[in-house]
């Protein structure tokens, strides 16, 4: 019993609440249903209420602005256009996209929306929505609004920059859609983060200025990258000078022929047949000399030209290996889809 | 019947002179002189002879590890005793080399040599087994070489198996561009057993310059 009667109440309560959101919009369609039928004294209280900083109910910027143009359409229709303008100014202040339809709308009301375009100045940029762009065919789509005619000056800013690409720098009315190919100012695809549409406006009419922001996250959808071979460390480089050290292994080397001659004449031989080893002192002598030469040579020009050309050509392939990376890295690199999200504030 | 102091094989000295480096997918030729002496003791005292002795080879690398050698040398020797007996030499010999690791090449083969005496001929077939050592110096443009061969079978027209027989060399390569030029020092010793009361041993020696130049590169 006792969980029922707690399922009812939370029933109720959970009614309530949507009761509660719902009912500015119910407030707002009531009113221009009276705004419809003419009714508009029975309309404007309903209208003022949504407006009034006593009205109880949460109201939405667009629930906000569709109350101010129906008070301004009201308040024209009946003869007052100076408040009707004064309303119209108000929705337009909050939203410079607000457009009125000629099918729906008088033409004294049109009139008077066009005068409250004329007597205010506001600036506007939609958020963009997430969207993945080809860079290649696809272009960033921006949209902005002026009240009435202005000079106009966007550009997309690392958020937390100064500097950035103007993409639109001349004089606009109304709604326009400006472009962005993704490039930054030095021609490259811009790098991923969070960026600015920063819009600066100037009204040719009133000289008042305006401004706008809008932040979006950009990134990059990117196809593997293969890495680069590392710089050759010391260890994979033969040494390319000789020092007193491969000298003396030379000269061992030539001492080493030596023992060898001298080796098999004396121990191998044999004795009994009284060999004289006259060609085995000749290569000894050779050894010497050679191994001599060698220390001599070894210690005048201690390049290694065998090394100097194996090191050479080892760095050779080493580059030409990561220019072939590089080439394939920016084949894929040129395939980079951006990915535009949306942001709210100022920066990372 | 040729006399005790008949040349004997020359087959171990020759391979050193005109081995050419190992590498890869090549054909190389090299030509060579050997000043020859020759010792052979067989109860009778010490008969000396010499001479001079010219060859050829070729070898084809069948890997870049494996080669395959041919050899051809002929010459004579002239006697320089009274008791010793000049004659003139031939061989063919066919070794199949290794490279194996840090300069080490692995070798065996075979070779028949022949010797011609104004009374008699006689034939030597050996098999030989051994390693060479190579070493470079100045960055590789000259090689130390290092050689020792065992004979482990050795047939001689009219002579027991001898019960040592071994071959060594050194000497040194110098390479000058695609040509070899080549110094060794070699010797072939043979211990026979005793027959007759007498022990043979023969010794063969020699001084050997070769040049050796690479033919083709596949």
């Amino acid at each position: 019993m006792r969980i029922s009667a707690l399922a009812v109440f939370l029933a109720l309560a959970g009614s309530g609440r949507l009761t509660a959101q719902d009912r500015t919009a119910e407030q707002v369609n009531q009113a221009r249903a009276l705004y419809e039928r003419l009714e508009i004294e029975r309309a404007l209280p309903l209208l003022r209420q949504v407006i009034s900083p006593q009205w109880q109910f949460p109201v939405t910027a667009a629930q906000r602005v569709e109350a101010y143009v129906y008070l301004g359409a009201a308040f024209t229709l009946t003869g007052r256009s100076d408040s009707g303008v004064v309303y119209f100014r108000a929705a337009l202040e909050r939203d410079p996209f607000v457009e009125l339809s000629g099918e729906r709308f008088t033409p004294a009301q049109l009139q008077a929306f066009a005068r409250a375009r004329r007597e205010t100045f506001a600036l506007a940029a939609r958020p963009v929505g997430a969207a993945r762009i080809d860079p290649r065919t696809e272009r960033i789509r921006f949209t902005l609004a002026t009240t009435h005619g202005a000079s106009v000056r966007a550009a997309v800013i690392p958020a937390g920059g100064t500097t950035g690409v103007v993409l639109f720098e001349a004089a606009t009315e109304g709604v326009r859609e400006i472009t962005w190919d993704g490039l930054g100012a030095d021609g490259r695809l811009a790098a991923p983060g969070r960026y600015e549409l920063r819009v600066d406006a100037r009204s040719r009419l009133t000289q008042r200025r305006d401004s706008a922001q809008v932040y979006f996250d950009l990134g990059h959808d990117v196809p593997p990258l293969e890495d680069t071979l590392p710089a050759l460390a010391p260890a994979a480089l033969l040494p390319e000078r000789s020092g007193i050290p491969s000298a003396t292994a030379d000269l061992a080397k030539g001492l080493g022929v030596i023992a060898g001659a001298l080796l098999i004449s004396g121990v191998l031989a044999n004795g009994d047949l009284q060999d004289a080893g006259g060609p085995a002192t000749v290569v000894a002598v050779a050894g010497a000399v050679t191994g001599l030469a060698a220390f001599v040579v070894r210690l005048a020009s201690p390049e290694i030209p065998a090394n100097v050309a194996a090191n050479r050509r080892r760095l050779e392939e080493r580059q030409e290996a990561n220019d072939a990376i590089r080439a394939r890295n920016a084949e894929r690199l040129a395939q980079t889809v951006l990915v535009i999200t949306p942001a709210a504030g100022v920066g990372p | 019947m040729m006399s005790p102091g008949r040349v004997r094989s020359l087959a171990a000295l020759v391979p050193l002179l005109a081995a050419p480096t190992v590498a890869a997918q090549t054909v190389s030729g090299s030509a060579f002189v050997t000043l020859a002496e020759h010792r052979v003791d067989a109860g009778f005292g010490v008969e000396p002879s010499s001479g001079v002795m010219g060859g050829a080879a070729a070898a084809v690398s069948l890997t870049p590890r494996v080669e395959l050698r041919l050899t051809a040398l002929a010459g004579t020797l002239e006697r320089d005793s009274a008791t010793a007996e000049s004659r003139d030499v031939a061989e063919v010999a066919l070794a199949g080399r290794y490279r194996a690791i840090g300069g080490v090449v692995l070798e065996a083969g075979v070779a028949t040599r022949t010797y011609t005496a104004a009374v008699a001929r006689q034939r030597w077939s050996s098999l030989h087994i051994g390693a060479e050592l190579r070493v470079p110096l100045l960055g590789g443009r000259v090689e130390t070489v290092g050689r020792l061969m065992l004979l482990p079978l050795v047939a001689v027209t009219g002579l027991d198996q001898p019960d040592l027989a071994i071959a060594a060399a050194a000497g040194l390569d110098y390479h000058i561009g695609p040509v070899t030029l080549g110094l060794a020092y070699g010797l072939e010793r043979y211990d026979f057993p005793t027959q007759e009361a007498a022990a043979r041993a023969e010794q063969l020696s020699g001084l050997t310059v070769s040049a050796r130049v690479r033919l083709l590169a596949i």
